[in-house]
């Protein structure tokens, strides 16, 4: 194992710089939507503000509820928390970057869910089975894009980590920038492709417009939202910080995929960040985008939209199998 | 000269859209005998491949075939088309509706000889869908629901194959423009064929597949010849004459040209799947001839089994492909008289369906006396033409195996069988119907009081005309045609160089 | 290589459009997707134009945008507002199985092109597989959906398929070939939307 004390250092600032930054990117959004709306909007570091008042009120549970109840909202945050420390968001080694196998960020994804809805079913309300129910259904549809989008990427790299799966992007896209001359591990279509498809996916994993709206509170209509309907306390506000900290990781990929910049050194650090959160930005302001423009789909649309995701990805896979 | 030929359609085609039509019907008269005249005269003194009107053009041996049958028909339709065109205005169509007729039918026509005449292959693609297009109008012609649903299926099922079509010569187009560069020479005939073995075998052979499957759907191959009953029975009787005739025999055109490319350049496998396709029509066609209701539709699936038959005559080679270029010919003239003496029983009796009719002697004596001798000439009795086509197949189909001859032979007893019990039937209309009295008699048949005056005598005798032509060919074969067979046949086997 | 590889990118686009046309049950959309598939025809054309530097390949960028772009969609907008047919349609098979099918067709198109490329034929394979996808998913198109709208739309993706693998293979057919082929296209077209304000139902094949 190569231990790097700056590798170190330079990693776990990267996982603070990302963990903090997590409800601003989601403030962000919040605020284009209500300015969309003719709304003054909130302030961006809103999100923070809540949390902070959650963290200090009284956690009332079900008198059905088990000890599944107090462990899983920590569970669900520790295992945001892991993937986070995984990503090479601007510098290329992050702490668990030896780790970080991309089929075990898909499955840790579906494990924060599965923790999520055991908690909402042991409530033993009817709110709680329905909205694991919706969950699931939303996640069987939207899990096999992801794992074939990170397959691909892996395929196509012919790497299994995240980290050197960008590294190499990177240093193919420069090659081909710079030199001008063909150099074969870059193109433009699979992760253009891939791009589509995974944003299709955050959208549905995240309680986007579109697909789920988190704001309403019509037991009709809620995906997300149902799950979560009844917590309070210190853990609502981990549920929260939770639900931003995965846009953070699907916003971080998404950001990888379309241009990687990692920093390797210190000197290359301060420019690498600026990137990243100008791209994070732009990111939202396309989710944004799609959530001001569309009205939220009937939920017999759903497969449709998730369906394309599959099948763009699919194609992917099998271009990037074919080596192109 | 050969020009004329061209540019003949084309003033018609002009002409129709202004010209009322009981003036057009006589022009049209004029120009089909204007044509059949020059094409006699082109046949009796050909003696070589002539390229005209700047290379894009050209008339070889087996063109002429196809020429000659094309004009033969015309002629004949037109004279048909001009007493079709007086009764069924006697009987309350506008006339309007009728230039529109002669416009369509006239583009038809002359797409048609672009195609047949045509060098360059792009050209015969365009020449080809246009026919498709010229007569997709036609089909619908009644305005009822089932003609344009025919229609529907036509041109759907046509474009589709013919885009296939298209695709294999995009592949022709990327071999040859390997030899010639990329320009309109890499896709003439002429060129093609003298570039013979230089070119890349394997794409040839998807080529030709290509070709077979998509020129084949306008042939009527099965499995692709869903169109073709519904299409050829929704038609006016005209349209469906010409129809069945010739534009089936310009699609197999098409599929003979890559086959003879294919042959220039030494790949003899082709000639399996040409056999393959042409059997498999002749036994879908077989089995679907004992369930017709309708006579028309009857007639539509005996086309096809011709073409099958016509198919399976080139692919096993040798003297069977003198059989099916005579086929194409004969076939042509008694599909003709078939489609319009059951025009003439439609346009008296509006009835179409085969039970309905009966006793058909006692009303129209011509009429039925053609449509029985006409479908005896069309399963290959003698004295009828077609018994020569057929002989010179089944001869060739022996030779080469004598499990297929025996196959092939028992599936045209059964289409004789099928077309010619239904046919007796409405021949001599006997049985229940005079037993159980006079009102058995009013429902059953439903032309009780209509006789042949009720349609214009060109359409009664046209078919008779052509039937006893049909049995003189029999005897005698005028030697230029003889000749011009021969050369044909011999150019297939890829014995005749291209200057 | 640049350019290769934004070529790429249109085809890609191209068999995108024709998975969302699978996807989606409205016609107006089905037609504007059309119209963005041929768009992406003539941009791949129009690179292949400048790179080998043809008019030829200038020519028939031009004609394609024409015909395929704006004149096609426009008779078919036209006569979709004189038909008045339901925005949705029904199918044999819904959508989510449909898009799956669509892309068990990708597979199946990508395995034909691997074959067909080891026995030596050699052109742009990538360009071959995404145009044998797309006539695939085209001929579904036209199977599976009950209206007739779907059937023309269908028979158009093939034929673009069709023409994006000849632009592959070659470079450009010659410009006289390809005016005849758009021009019979687009009477077809023509007429075929005589046929529809004739039938104005759905009919099943």
């Amino acid at each position: 194992m190569n231990f790097n004390g700056q590798h170190l250092i330079f990693g776990t600032v990267q996982f603070f710089i990302i963990v903090i930054l997590a409800p601003f990117f989601a403030g962000f959004i919040h605020k284009l939507k209500q300015r969309a709306r003719g709304q003054k909007g909130i302030n961006i570091f809103q999100f923070y503000l809540n949390f902070n008042k959650l963290l200090k009120k009284e956690i009332v549970l079900s008198k059905d509820a088990s000890f599944v109840s107090n462990i899983a909202p920590y569970i669900v945050f520790a295992d945001y928390l892991v993937i986070l420390l995984m990503m090479p968001a601007f510098y290329r080694y992050s702490l668990l970057g030896v780790s970080s196998d991309v089929i075990l960020i898909a499955y840790s994804l579906a494990l924060a869910t599965f923790f999520m809805t055991l908690y909402a079913m042991d409530q033993g309300s009817a709110f709680g089975g329905l909205g694991a129910s919706r969950e699931w259904f939303l996640t069987v549809l939207s899990e096999p894009s992801l794992i074939f989008v990170f397959i691909s990427l892996a395929i196509y790299t012919k790497h299994g980590r995240i980290t050197d799966i960008f590294y190499f992007v990177q240093k193919g896209a420069a090659n081909a920038f710079l030199s001008g001359i063909h150099s074969g591990a870059v193109s433009i279509a699979i992760p253009f492709l891939l791009f589509i498809s995974l944003f299709i996916v955050s959208i549905s994993e995240n309680a986007r417009i579109p697909i789920d709206n988190p704001e309403t509170h019509l037991e009709l209509t809620m995906f997300h939202e149902a799950n979560i309907l009844e917590t309070s306390g210190k853990h609502l506000g981990i549920y929260e910080y939770g639900s931003y900290l995965k846009l953070t990781v699907f916003l971080t990929v998404m950001s990888l995929i379309l241009f990687p910049y990692m920093a390797v050194n210190i000197y290359q650090i301060p420019l690498a960040l600026i990137i990243y959160v100008l791209k994070m930005l732009i990111l939202c302001i396309l989710i944004a985008g799609v959530e001001i423009v569309n009205p939220k789909m009937r939920v017999f649309r759903v497969p449709n939209v998730l369906s394309v995701s599959f099948i763009l990805s699919l194609i992917a896979m099998i271009l990037s199998i074919r080596g192109f | 000269m050969y020009e004329l030929v061209l540019a003949l359609p084309a003033i018609a085609l002009i002409v129709s859209v202004f010209a009322d039509v009981l003036l057009m019907s006589y022009l049209q008269l004029g120009i089909s005998i204007l044509v059949f005249s020059i094409v006699i005269a082109i046949a009796m003194s050909f003696n070589s491949i002539t390229v005209f009107l700047g290379g894009f053009f050209f008339v070889d041996y087996i063109n002429l075939v196809i020429l000659i049958t094309v004009s033969t028909l015309e002629l004949f339709v037109a004279f048909y088309s001009f007493g079709y065109v007086r009764t069924e205005i006697a009987g309350g169509v506008s006339k309007r509706k009728f230039k529109f007729y002669y416009f369509w039918k006239n583009l038809f026509i002359f797409s048609m000889m672009v195609s047949i005449l045509s060098n360059n292959l792009g050209i015969y693609w365009t020449g080809l869908e246009a026919t498709t297009l010229a007569t997709a109008l036609l089909v619908s012609f009644n305005r009822t629901k089932e003609s344009f649903e025919a229609t529907w299926k036509y041109v759907i099922m046509c474009s589709v194959g013919i885009a296939i079509g298209l695709f294999a010569i995009v592949i022709l187009y990327f071999t040859t423009s390997q030899v010639y560069g990329e320009s309109l020479q890499s896709l003439s005939f002429i060129n093609i064929m003298q570039a013979g073995a230089k070119l890349d075998k394997n794409f040839l052979m998807l080529a030709f597949l290509l070709a077979l499957v998509g020129f084949g759907t306008k042939v009527g191959f099965a499995p692709m010849h869903n169109w073709l009953p519904d299409a050829h029975s929704q038609g006016p009787s005209p349209v469906s004459a010409l129809l069945s005739g010739v534009l089936l025999n310009t699609a197999l055109l098409g599929i003979l040209r890559f086959y003879q490319i294919n042959g220039a350049s030494g790949i003899y496998y082709p000639r399996y799947f040409l056999i393959g396709f042409g059997f498999f029509t002749i036994l879908v066609s077989a089995f679907s001839v004992i369930k017709q209701t309708d006579y028309k539709r009857l007639f539509a699936f005996s086309s096809m089994e011709n073409m099958g038959i016509i198919a399976l005559g080139f692919g096993i080679g040798g003297i069977a492909v003198i059989g099916s270029l005579l086929q194409i010919f004969f076939h042509a003239l008694n599909k003709g008289l078939l489609f319009l003496s059951s025009g003439n029983v439609l346009a008296a009796t509006h009835e179409r369906r085969i039970d309905k009719i009966r006793n058909l002697s006692k009303n129209f004596p011509v009429t039925a006396l053609v449509l029985l001798f006409g479908v005896m000439g069309i399963s290959g009795m003698p004295p009828f033409a077609m018994f020569l086509g057929e002989i010179y197949i089944m001869t060739g189909v022996f030779r080469s195996n004598i499990l297929l001859g025996f196959l092939v032979f028992i599936l045209l007893v059964f289409i004789f069988i099928g077309l010619f019990v239904k046919i007796l039937k409405m021949y001599t209309g006997n049985t229940e119907n005079e037993e159980a009295g006079d009102e058995f008699k009013n429902s059953k048949t439903a032309h009780k009081g209509v006789d042949e005056s009720v349609i214009h005598p060109f359409m009664v005798y046209v078919p008779l005309i052509l039937l006893l032509l049909s049995s003189l060919l029999l005897f005698y074969i005028p030697s230029p045609f003889l000749n011009i067979v021969q050369s044909a046949s011999a150019e297939f086997g890829g014995r005749i160089i291209f200057k | 290589m640049l350019m290769g590889k934004i070529a790429e990118l249109f085809i890609i686009l191209i068999l995108v459009s024709v998975v969302l046309n699978v996807s989606s049950p409205f016609i107006k959309f089905a037609i504007k997707l059309y119209s963005f598939q041929s768009l992406m025809l003539a941009f791949y054309i129009l690179m292949g134009a400048v790179h080998f530097n043809s008019i030829n390949l200038y020519g028939s960028f031009i004609i394609t945008i024409i015909f395929k772009v704006i004149l096609i969609p426009y008779f078919l907008f036209k006569t979709l507002k004189k038909v008045k047919m339901d925005k949705e349609i029904d199918m044999f098979i819904g959508i989510p199985e449909a898009v799956v099918f669509a892309g068990s067709l990708t597979l199946l198109s990508n395995l034909i092109a691997q074959k067909i490329i080891k026995t030596g034929i050699t052109f742009g394979s990538f360009v071959f597989t995404i145009s044998l996808a797309t006539f695939l998913i085209g001929a579904m198109l036209m199977i599976t959906r009950k209206t007739l709208f779907s059937q023309i739309i269908g028979f158009l993706t093939i034929d673009n398929a069709i023409f994006l693998a000849a632009n592959s293979i070659t470079h450009g057919m010659p410009l006289l070939v390809e005016l005849g082929v758009l021009f019979d296209l687009f009477v077809s077209i023509l007429i075929l939307s005589i046929l529809i304000l004739n039938l104005r139902r759905n009919i099943a094949v």
